[in-house]
């Protein structure tokens, strides 16, 4: 039927048109000087201006002005409209410092939210008491208070802390980044995303006074302590690794996956299922509606039910902002197919899009969001009218609207045959029609329909289809945030998501068994188990190979603007895929138009390019570089040659306290927590966002944790081409865990010691400690840190490790190689190194410390600061300052540092 | 007939109704009530006659306390002059130093009073 309406005047996706422009407002009101009230003015004039034109064509023009100033006004007005007594403001402001004692009181939000050793408190404030005064404040404090032991544990239990409690705690409370490097992800930024506004750690039960409880809404009361009891009913019945993937994907609390089994997802590409997402909320939202067919076939009731049933689970898990944002996306989607009439799901995006940055508009600029979006708009604006078509091609037979058979190419039309050719559905339907046809159909493999796997291929194929063009889109967002791109995780997706599904039923019905009878759970339990290992396994095998996932770097300066030039030709095949009707018909000449190649081309050259990242790392300057990292507790120090190469001395690294879970009649488990090290999220985020992806030679100066753990990190991350080592500590745990990463990536390694000297063009390194010693029994700790000198034209650097009294006065038997402009002050600072003697003899003008800004061991010792600065050196520490950075030509040296804003 | 389709419908209706009320009540009968444990809060301590006030105490008068010595009379004068007055005895662990451990030891021996 030839539809009577007339075209429309300008698009038939006015929402996402608009949602499109006010997007394009809000990127104009955070980077465009304008004020807010100037857009204001200008979306209530343009908004007239429309309804004045309304029928016109200028008027889309007028339409979309308004609403890029509406966008840009939502913005600026969500910035200036802070509340000053918002605890965010008030540390802002500098009225409370971070790490300052402040005792709050207010109201808990929630339960209190349990991990492996401790839980989180989440407290809506009320009140402050800081510096003896009270303070109204508004905001959010998130705390941890971690239990030592079952004492502490029965006196927190004992507080009978729950959702609705008026609680006092007093803390020391942080708003600050965590590592003041360029490259890591802003600790700030992350606590605004997640709404709160100060964090802290809770000492002692005794610093939790309750106060009595607020009347809270009972079914949300009833629901949150609901999802507790399943939380601890997965812990008890099922094994950890088992237990951590239920509990994060179904309940929303990563606390309680492993190390190892995170993993094993981040390396696939597939950590995304672990987090509650849309994936999570669709399958729910489905399964609640194909149950629900059985009570009603009214579509109305289906909705009603379905959104009470997802809004439900969604407060339920905590209602943080992602779950939040799928929710809404998945009830404007479900609407739309309720309500409206088919073909509309672009608009629906649209609508999305617009609901979601009207509620939050700086959310555009979080990865969240981006993420979120695009994989949804991947999926309803590209690949389900790809999929629609294909199965119109395959399955057609003449009809009204089509009445000539398909204009494509011939291996197309086999394949489509080959999925969706029901030729038995095809025999019967031509005895039912007034006319007959000859159809001659050729599909690749005529067995598939007869051996009943057609659906099955069909529904592969599709899924297969899906996660491609997903990937495709989400491109520059792996890379740009995750420094990771998997090429298995086309295909691993569908096995994880698979697998995930079929876990998690059996999980929950395990555990609806076992409270009838634990002996009827038993066998379900060992199913699951076998489910968890079936997904853990497949991914593991892709993830010890070199070539199925890459860590690009990434560009810096103007090349960054290829990851925004990589949208172009996409959205061009997204627009073609759309316009694709291959049953059109009378339209004169239809010679293939070049624009879907060229595009297709395009986005292959950038997508390479974005992954391959060729030209990324900073070109030679002829000058050496030396950057001491802030790596909190620890050393890493980077030094970049006047030739371009690179030489990483330590790593940094921090201590993870390995947990020994016990359950009843169960082996004993050991449960690491998945932290991000500090190699990863600190060290290699600093060399991707330089451009580097590939170091060209690692030193480690000692053994200890916090020198040597991010070197494997590294190693792992990036190709390095050799590594130097003064010892080889056969049985200390850290070392062997570099020394078989370095194995396995098939890394040379050189012994140095004393005496060595290490020549890159212009730039000379001597090694000055330790004597050579090779054998598997010699310790390497800090008396025997690697000593190094760096000498360029006038300029030299001395690099001391983590040497103590001992080595120093070894190294006084020669004092004249002591002699240095910049020194790294052993041990970070502490008494038992920096003896007056070794100060003077080194005569530095800058005396550099890395340590974190608090440090429990009381680093930098406030004696050795005065010892350094009395004999004439400038005292930095990165933890105050960030990344130092030295610049030198061999005659002068130029000190930048991360706060002051240095390169 | 009229009467069969109206038997039919009141079918229809039934097995609904038994098939939501087996689900609720499995559903229901799954999430198990845990015994309400009595809460009580942690004992009040039990404070010695001759405790000494934290807030006003010299350093001197500090340092005396078992455990606590010079180094940490130190610290807490110049927590004291740098964030005003202990409320709580119990804040005294928000002094560096002053661990949980430390702070049981000496839990009877001082008050804010």
């Amino acid at each position: 039927m030839i539809p009577d309406r007339p075209p429309p005047n300008f698009t038939l996706y006015p929402l996402l048109w608009v949602s499109g422009c006010f997007a394009a407002g809000i990127a104009a009101g955070k980077y465009s000087g304008i004020d807010w009230t100037i857009y204001l003015i200008a979306s209530l004039i343009f908004g007239f201006v429309t309804a004045v034109f309304l029928k016109r064509r200028p008027a889309i023009i007028f339409l979309s002005i308004s609403f890029v100033s509406l966008g840009a006004f939502a913005f600026q007005s969500r910035e200036v409209h802070s509340e000053p007594n918002r605890l965010r403001s008030v540390f802002e402001d500098g009225r409370i410092k971070t790490a300052d004692p402040v005792e709050v009181e207010g109201v808990l939000l929630g339960k209190p939210e349990f991990a492996q050793s401790g839980y989180y408190l989440q407290v809506k404030a009320g009140k402050a008491f800081y510096k003896g005064a009270e303070l109204p404040v508004t905001g959010t404090v998130r705390y941890f208070a971690p239990w030592r032991n079952d004492e502490t544990r029965r006196e927190y239990e004992a507080l009978a802390l729950q959702y609705g409690s008026r609680v006092r705690v007093a803390a020391n409370l942080q708003r600050d980044e965590s590592f003041l490097n360029p490259g890591v992800v802003s600790r700030t930024e992350l606590m605004d995303q997640m709404e709160t506004d100060a964090s802290g750690i809770i000492e002692s039960p005794l610093l939790v006074e309750k106060l009595g409880d607020e009347w809270v809404f009972p079914p949300l009361k009833w629901v949150y302590d609901r999802r507790q009891d399943l939380i601890d009913e997965f812990r008890a019945k099922f094994s950890v690794s088992t237990a951590g993937v239920m509990i994060a994907s179904l309940l929303g609390n990563k606390e309680f996956l492993d190390r190892p089994t995170a993993e094993v997802f981040r390396d696939g590409g597939t950590f995304h299922v672990l987090v509650i997402s849309g994936m999570h909320i669709t399958f729910i939202g489905a399964l609640v509606i194909f149950f629900l067919r059985v009570f009603t076939k009214r579509r109305v009731w289906q909705f009603i039910a379905a959104n009470i049933f997802l809004w439900g689970y969604t407060l339920a898990v905590g209602a943080q902002v992602p779950v939040t944002r799928a929710a809404i996306m998945f009830t404007i989607l479900l609407l739309a197919q309720v309500v409206m009439r088919q073909g509309t799901l672009l608009n629906s995006l649209g609508a999305c899009g617009l609901v979601l940055l009207v509620w939050r508009p700086a959310d555009l600029f979080t990865a969240s969001f981006q993420l979120t979006f695009l994989s949804v708009g991947a999926i309803v604006a590209c690949a389900f009218p790809l999929i629609e078509n294909l199965r119109a091609i395959g399955g057609w037979t003449p009809n009204s609207t089509m009445p000539f058979p398909p204009d494509v190419p011939k291996w197309l039309k086999r394949l489509c045959e080959m999925l969706y050719w029901r030729d038995e559905v095809w025999k019967i339907d031509r005895k039912r029609n007034v006319w007959s046809a000859n159809l001659f159909k050729s599909p690749y493999l005529r067995w598939i329909e007869a051996r009943g796997v057609q659906g099955i291929a069909a529904y592969l194929f599709e899924g297969f289809l899906v996660s491609f063009i997903v990937q495709i889109w989400l491109l520059p967002l792996l890379v740009v945030y995750f420094n990771r791109f998997s090429f298995a995780s086309i295909l691993l997706n569908l096995w994880v998501g698979l697998f995930m599904g079929l876990e998690s039923f059996s999980a929950v019905i395990a555990l609806f068994f076992a409270q009838i009878n634990d002996a009827l759970a038993l066998p379900l339990i060992k199913l699951t188990e076998i489910f968890n290992w079936l997904l853990l396994s497949v991914p593991r095998v892709f993830v010890s190979n070199d070539w199925s996932s890459v860590r690009p770097a990434l560009y810096s300066g103007p090349m960054r603007v290829v990851y925004f030039l990589y949208f172009i030709p996409v959205l061009i095949l997204a627009i073609a895929t759309n316009r694709w009707n291959p049953f059109a018909y009378g339209k004169g000449p239809k010679g293939a138009s070049p624009m879907p190649k060229w595009a297709s081309a395009a986005t292959l050259l950038l997508s390479l390019l974005i992954i391959f990242h060729p030209f990324s790392a900073p070109r030679a300057d002829g000058k050496l570089r030396v950057d001491f990292l802030d790596v909190g507790q620890g050393d890493s120090t980077l030094v970049t040659f006047p030739d371009g190469q690179t030489l990483l001395i330590d790593g940094g690294g921090e201590a993870s306290r390995k947990i020994v879970v016990e359950r009843e009649g169960e082996e004993d488990e050991v449960f690491e927590p998945d932290r991000v090290r500090v190699g990863e999220k600190v060290v290699s985020a600093f060399l991707w966002q330089k451009g580097y992806s590939s170091v060209d030679y690692i030193l480690a100066t000692h053994a200890d944790l916090d020198h040597i753990q991010g070197l494997a990190d590294v190693a792992k991350n990036f190709r390095v081409r050799g590594a130097l080592l003064a010892r080889n500590p056969a049985k200390d745990t850290d070392f062997v865990e570099l020394s078989t990463v370095l194995q396995k990536r098939e890394v040379p390694v050189v012994d140095i010691g004393r005496g060595d000297v290490l020549a890159f063009e212009g730039v000379k390194i001597e090694v000055l400690y330790p004597a050579p010693d090779d054998s598997p029994d010699a310790l390497w700790d800090n008396d025997h840190s690697v000593v190094l000198r760096i000498t360029f034209g006038e300029k030299s650097f001395l690099l001391t490790g983590d040497i103590e009294s001992g080595a120093e006065r070894e190294l006084l038997r020669d004092p004249s190689r002591l002699a240095a402009d910049v020194v790294k002050v052993a041990h970070h600072g502490s008494k038992t190194s920096s003896t007056q003697d070794f100060v003077t003899a080194t005569g530095a003008k800058y005396a550099i410390i890395p340590v974190g800004r608090t440090s429990r061991f009381g680093h930098p010792n406030k004696e050795v600061i005065e010892r350094w600065a009395h004999s004439g050196a400038k005292v930095m520490t990165t933890g105050e300052k960030g990344t130092i950075s030295i610049v030198t030509d061999g005659r002068e040296l130029k000190i930048t540092t991360y706060l002051d804003g240095g390169p | 007939m009229n009467t069969s389709k109206v038997n039919n419908t009141h079918t229809y209706i039934f097995s609904k109704l038994v098939f939501l009320v087996l689900t609720l009540s499995l559903f229901v009968s799954a999430c198990g009530r845990k015994a309400a444990s009595v809460a009580s809060g942690p004992e009040a301590p039990t404070v010695a006659e001759n405790a000494i006030n934290i807030n006003t105490a010299s350093e001197e008068e500090l340092a005396r306390i078992p455990y606590i010595g010079e180094k940490f009379a130190k610290k807490i004068v110049a927590h004291r002059d740098a964030f005003g007055p202990f409320r709580r005895p119990e804040h005294l662990m928000l002094v560096d130093g002053v661990s949980e451990k430390k702070f049981r030891l000496i839990r009877s021996l001082v008050r804010t009073e």
